[in-house]
């Protein structure tokens, strides 16, 4: 499981932490750019690695975690995508767009740029 | 097949035993998964997020700059924490904690959910990008603390669940009991009704509209059936007696017969025998005419004559039972006035030790018949209470007017006046009773009675359209009732009776 950018997005790395703030819906913002998380849940076991490896939470306590933010700071919950193709389309699209999706979806597509590995089997 | 009862506290709580057999073990998986669902998913929070903090420290901090620290800070990971196993591979490190307690399963397993891999371990590996080296975290956390847990909250949520059910089947038993407690005071109720209780209402004391309802019920039913059964027994007692009535009629009707034929035979016999007596009566009475002189002849003669006199009485009495009783010109007649004159005559003939007493009815109908033949009929009871009564006694001569039902059915009423003679005797017992009005019958010495008396007293009442009753028991005396059908008050020939007697004080 790799983030992913997209090919014409200024960033070039992001810690953890800034993963983390990112996918819980809090501003992240690299070079005068807030970026955007996107949620990928078109596979069940890339959304729990996802959960184990990015946000550290179970689902439940990570659906109750950004409510808290969004009511709290008014911030924006990653928008859901359902499908890979969708997905990496957004992705590729926004420079600002920042999401995960496996590496053998992204290896050939070069509309998008892999910013990290955050998780392997 | 018979069917199976119970009773309504039992069968409440059966119900509740079955519903809560369903429910039950349904509520029990529910809360059980419910509370595994939640601590699982507070174990894994717990682990993601100490897992994510060191996993940080790693790649933020210093610690990977060397071997030592990062060793430190992979102890210091199982020491904060319910870690059993940390370990860094990869980007040129193999550094594992001394105090790990586990070993990585091979293959190397990572786990995503409480249990999984079956060695109360949870794994997971967490990728560090750290100045550029890729490495592999990898943390392994208790899951027996959690279980324990788990397993224990479980049995809480048996034992609670079955003090639940014992408390609702005692509560089920306790309802059932509080609502069949009107339905059982109503069955007691009924079944004083069923043992012949008619007193009782049938009610219950409850506010259970139902119950109220049917007790309300039943009892308009119980009024209607204590009504039914109250017309059932008039009804019955009414045919008894008149069923007792019909056996009185048919022994009447029997004896009756009985003493027809007695009477034909015997007055066949009287007819015969009295034209056989006058030839010798009227020789008799001419030889003694010839018979100028006293001798002995003479005496034979009228000793001849005397007994053929008797033996004509006798033929008189046998007839006069027999139907051949002459009593034409029957008239209204009051019977006290008859009675009167006979026991003015009978009381000079009775010996003081009998007491003869009145006890005459006032304002008696008159009766259709005649004096003359009442008088006899009269005459020969008493003479046969007096000789019941040898010793002594009350002999009562009376009068009643009574109401006697008129046909089997008794729906019309005839007045009837009853002359009756009652004597302090002897009695009599059934058999004699059965036999008393037959001519001949005597109880008495052979020599000292005919046997007649009371057959012409039966004679006399049957020819005058009366009937004779009799009613007696040894050692409680005698009565005999003869019972005459009262004339109506417009009667003409009460009116003619009176003009005549008119006349002649005129």
């Amino acid at each position: 499981m790799v983030l992913i950018v997209s090919a014409d997005s200024p960033v070039t790395h992001l810690d953890a932490i800034d993963v983390r703030k990112l996918f819980l819906g809090l501003s992240v913002i690299r070079n005068d750019l807030s970026l955007r998380a996107l949620d990928n849940r078109s596979d069940e076991k890339l959304r729990q690695a996802f959960l184990q490896n990015v946000v550290a939470m179970p689902e439940a306590a990570y659906e109750k975690r950004v409510l808290a933010i969004m009511l709290q700071q008014g911030a924006h919950r990653p928008q859901p995508f359902a499908t890979t193709p969708a997905l990496l389309a957004a992705v590729a699209a926004d420079p600002a767009a920042v999401s995960v999706a496996w590496s053998t979806d992204v290896a050939q597509d070069r509309r998008l740029r892999v910013l990290r590995v955050l998780w392997r089997e | 097949m018979a069917r199976v009862t119970s009773t309504l506290a039992s069968r409440i709580a059966l119900v509740a035993l079955a519903a809560h057999a369903v429910l039950l073990p349904l509520l029990f998986y529910g809360l059980t998964h419910v509370v595994e669902r939640g601590l699982a998913d507070q174990f894994i929070a717990q682990v993601r997020g100490f897992a994510r903090v060191v996993a940080d420290d790693f790649e933020l901090g210093d610690a990977l700059d060397s071997a030592e620290r990062a060793r430190t800070l992979l102890d210091s990971a199982i020491l904060r924490g319910d870690g059993v196993y940390a370990e860094l591979r990869g980007g040129g490190l193999d550094i594992r904690s001394t105090l790990s307690a586990a070993t990585l399963p091979n293959p190397k397993r990572q786990d995503f959910d409480l249990g999984q891999g079956g060695d109360d371990v949870y794994f997971l590996m967490l990728p560090i990008d750290h100045a550029g080296r890729q490495v592999e975290l990898w943390l392994g956390f208790d899951e027996k603390p959690t279980q324990v847990l788990i397993t224990d909250v479980r049995e809480r949520i048996l034992v609670a669940l079955g003090v639940y059910l014992a408390l609702t089947l005692t509560l089920a038993l306790l309802i059932g009991r509080w609502l069949s407690r009107p339905l059982t005071e109503l069955q007691q109720r009924s079944r004083r009704v069923a043992s012949g209780d008619y007193a009782v209402t049938l009610g219950a004391h409850t506010s259970l509209r139902e119950v109220v309802e049917l007790g309300q019920d039943l009892d308009r039913m119980r009024g209607e059936l204590v009504g039914i059964g109250e017309r059932l027994r008039r009804e019955i007692a009414a045919k008894e007696a008149i069923e007792a009535e019909r056996r009185t009629l048919e022994e009447q009707l029997r004896r009756k017969h009985r003493l027809e034929t007695v009477g034909t035979l015997a007055g066949g016999v009287a007819h015969e025998f009295n034209n056989a007596l006058v030839p010798i009566m009227l020789y008799t009475e001419s030889l003694l005419l010839d018979a100028l002189t006293d001798g002995p002849e003479r005496e034979q003669l009228e000793g001849i004559l005397s007994a053929a006199r008797r033996a004509r009485d006798i033929v008189r009495k046998v007839l006069t039972f027999s139907r051949s009783f002459d009593l034409t010109g029957l008239e209204p007649i009051r019977l006290e006035a008859v009675a009167e004159e006979m026991i003015k005559l009978f009381t000079a003939l009775v010996p003081p030790s009998i007491r003869v007493e009145r006890a005459f009815a006032a304002e008696t109908p008159l009766v259709l018949g005649d004096a003359g033949a009442v008088t006899q009929l009269l005459m020969n009871l008493c003479t046969n209470a007096y000789q019941a009564m040898q010793g002594g006694g009350v002999l009562t001569v009376g009068t009643a007017c009574i109401e006697a039902a008129n046909g089997p059915a008794g729906d019309e009423r005839r007045s009837l006046v009853e002359l009756y003679v009652r004597d302090t005797g002897h009695g009599m017992d059934a058999a004699t009773i059965e036999r008393i009005f037959e001519p001949f019958f005597t109880t008495r010495e052979v020599g000292t009675g005919t046997g007649l008396g009371l057959a012409v007293a039966h004679g006399i009442a049957t020819h005058l359209g009366a009937t004779i009753l009799v009613e007696s028991a040894p050692g409680h005396g005698t009565t005999f009732r003869v019972r005459f059908r009262a004339m109506p008050a417009d009667d003409e020939r009460i009116a003619d009776a009176a003009r005549g007697l008119e006349r002649s004080a005129g």
